[in-house]
Formats: structure tokens, C-alpha cells, sequence
């Protein structure tokens, strides 16, 4: 797409935006977010790709997220994820109390901005779960919230 | 100093790195490759932009360097060169270079790699020729050097990728940077 490239320019200095992001307004934020997502995604799929190689398929709903939470966490963070929760909605909450990418972040109140918080991260790794989750035949929409850095939650919707 | 003397200092400073998976680090850098080439029209301002990051990462990595490495000021530019090529690309991506080719006057080199673990499972096609993948490490090269008051140009001549034998990377010394004092209250 066109508006494809100021995003790109963006994700350049992407390095350091995410702690200075004053001179990008906040739809050039939105459009890193979604080009770091989607980075993310193919990540995820070449990732599970790697994992599964050797072993048979995962064929229910509740191993495809266990195998996110220990296999896959382990390979990104050394670690598997603290907690698995499923919500009522038939959706999964997956917690990691200590993020090892969010580790050298500063400690912040609930009141900052969002702007404020620790996105690009973030966005990545859920770009990566979707992205796994889709190769191991599961399409869901997956958000995240920090409340304290290094303490962040991944919620994972599957459309029935 | 010897090369001896880096080589160990190199290992040194490596085992006491936090480590990441060189698998997860080929795929990232791969699907940001892809990301930019997706985003950009041209493989030329890939180039530019990998470099470009690569610079902005160089300029706060060299502080990490400095501090953990234990490496004093260096004599001269063969120096630097050797501590680029033993020390900072041991502590950083677990690979030495060798310094070869150097120019009478002593501003110009080559790096040469023995691995590239960026380049792990890739292959480039045909039409992307013109792609320089592992420029980012030229980038971060010409950035830490550039927090130390030296400008080079840096950027990759060879690269196994392409089919060549070996990966180079030409590092030229241009000059050393003055530093200059801006009073912003005037």
C-alpha cells in the first residue's frame, strides 16, 4: 500500500521510538504498531515452523495453547509464560510476570500515557503468538496489556 | 596490543553477555528484512535503511561496549580495527573477523567474517541482487565509531549470499570528528 512507506521510515528509527516518540504523530505510531505486528506474525510462523518439525500434530485447541505457553515461551524468553487462564468467552489468557523483553524498562504508574508505555515490544510478541497460533491452524485475534513493566498479559480471542 | 591479547579479551567479554538464541536472532533480523522490503519500492533504500538502523543501535551500543568490554583507548586505527574485529564482534554476535588488505596509509581495510550468524537460512533470489542483507552490522560499526570521534564508511564488498567465497566488509577511516561546544541558552 501506498501509506505503507512513511510507516517503514518510521519503524527505522522503531529502535528508539517506542522510549521518544514525540515527533511522530500518533497514527505514525498506530502504523508502526501494525508494521511491527505483522513482523511479528511471519516471525511466529517461522518460529512454530522450526518447533513442530519433529513432532506430530497438535490437534486440539487446548494443546495449541499450552504449546504457546511452554515452547514457544521457552524458546523466545528462556521460560515458560507464569499463568494460563481461560476466560468464559472461550478465549485464553496467557501472563508472564517477568518479560524478559520489558525487563529494563522503568517501573510506571497506571496513570501514564499510552504513548508512554512500552508498544513496540509488545506488539511484536503479539504478532508472533498470532503468528503462531494461525500455522498451528488457529486463527485468533490477540491483544495485550503491561500493567507494570516487566509484568504484561496476552489475551487471545478465538472467533467460534 | 597482540591479537592474542583481543582474542582472549573478546571470549572474556563474551561469556559475561546476556545470550538470546542466534536461531531466534536470524529469524527476527530475517522477517525485518522482509518487513522492509515489503514497505520499501526499491532495494536500494532497503539498504540505506538497514544501515541507518544499524547506525541508531551503534550509537547506544558502543556504551554497552565500552563499559564491559574493559578495553582501553585505542593506539591507532589498525587498532580499532582489530578490536571491531576481534572484541565487539565476539562480545556481540560470537564471530571474530580477520583485519586483511590494508592500504599504505593505513585508513583502509577489510573485515573479513568468518560467519555471519544474521545469514543463518537465508537465501537470496536472483532479483534481489542489489540487497545488501547483513548491512545493519555496517551501520552499527560506523555508529560506534562515530560516538568515539571517528567517521568511516563501512559496508559490506562480499558476502557469502551472493555466492562470493567469503563475507567482507570494507571499513575506511575518514577523519576524527572535533567535538563542538553549542551553548543553546545564546
Amino acid at each position: 500500500t501506498t501509506d505503507g512507506r512513511p510507516v517503514a521510515a518510521g519503524a527505522g528509527e522503531g529502535s528508539s521510538s517506542s522510549s521518544s516518540p514525540s515527533s511522530l504523530s500518533s497514527a505514525d505510531v498506530d502504523g508502526v504498531m501494525v508494521a511491527l505486528e505483522e513482523m511479528g506474525f511471519m516471525l511466529g510462523g517461522k518460529i512454530v515452523e522450526r518447533l513442530t518439525a519433529s513432532r506430530s500434530r497438535l490437534q486440539d485447541e487446548k494443546d495449541i495453547v499450552k504449546f504457546i505457553c511452554k515452547d514457544l515461551w521457552n524458546y523466545l524468553f528462556h521460560k515458560q509464560a507464569d499463568r494460563l487462564q481461560t476466560n468464559r468467552r472461550g478465549g485464553y489468557v496467557i501472563q508472564d510476570n517477568t518479560l524478559r523483553w520489558l525487563r529494563h524498562m522503568p517501573p510506571m504508574p497506571d496513570t501514564a500515557p499510552p504513548h508512554k508505555r512500552p508498544m513496540a515490544p509488545v506488539s511484536v510478541i503479539c504478532g508472533i503468538i498470532r503468528g503462531a497460533l494461525t500455522h498451528l491452524g488457529l486463527s485468533a485475534s490477540v491483544s495485550a496489556s503491561v500493567a507494570e513493566p516487566p509484568c504484561c498479559s496476552f489475551s487471545i480471542k478465538i472467533p467460534s | 596490543m597482540s591479537r592474542q591479547h583481543y582474542l582472549k579479551a573478546g571470549e572474556v567479554a563474551f561469556s559475561k553477555m546476556d545470550k538470546v538464541s542466534a536461531e531466534l536472532l536470524a529469524l527476527t533480523y530475517g522477517s525485518l528484512v522482509t518487513q522492509l522490503l515489503k514497505d520499501k519500492e526499491e532495494i536500494e533504500s532497503v539498504n540505506v535503511q538497514l544501515e541507518k538502523m544499524g547506525y541508531n543501535i551503534g550509537i547506544r551500543l558502543v556504551d554497552e561496549f565500552l563499559a564491559k568490554s574493559g578495553i582501553g583507548p585505542c593506539q591507532d586505527f589498525r587498532d580499532t580495527a582489530e578490536v571491531i574485529a576481534k572484541v565487539a564482534l565476539k562480545m556481540f554476535l560470537n564471530v571474530t573477523a580477520d583485519v586483511t588488505g590494508w592500504n599504505s596509509d593505513l585508513t583502509a581495510c577489510t573485515l573479513v567474517l568468518h560467519d555471519n550468524p544474521l545469514n543463518e537460512f537465508v537465501e537470496l533470489p536472483a532479483s534481489m541482487a542489489g540487497l545488501k542483507y547483513g548491512e545493519l552490522i555496517c551501520g552499527v560499526i560506523r555508529g560506534g565509531l562515530e560516538q568515539v570521534h571517528m567517521r568511516v564508511s563501512c559496508t559490506f564488498v562480499k558476502d557469502v549470499l551472493k555466492g562470493d567465497d567469503t563475507s567482507e566488509i570494507a571499513l575506511e577511516f575518514k577523519e576524527i570528528l572535533k567535538e563542538e561546544f553549542v551553548d543553546e541558552d545564546e
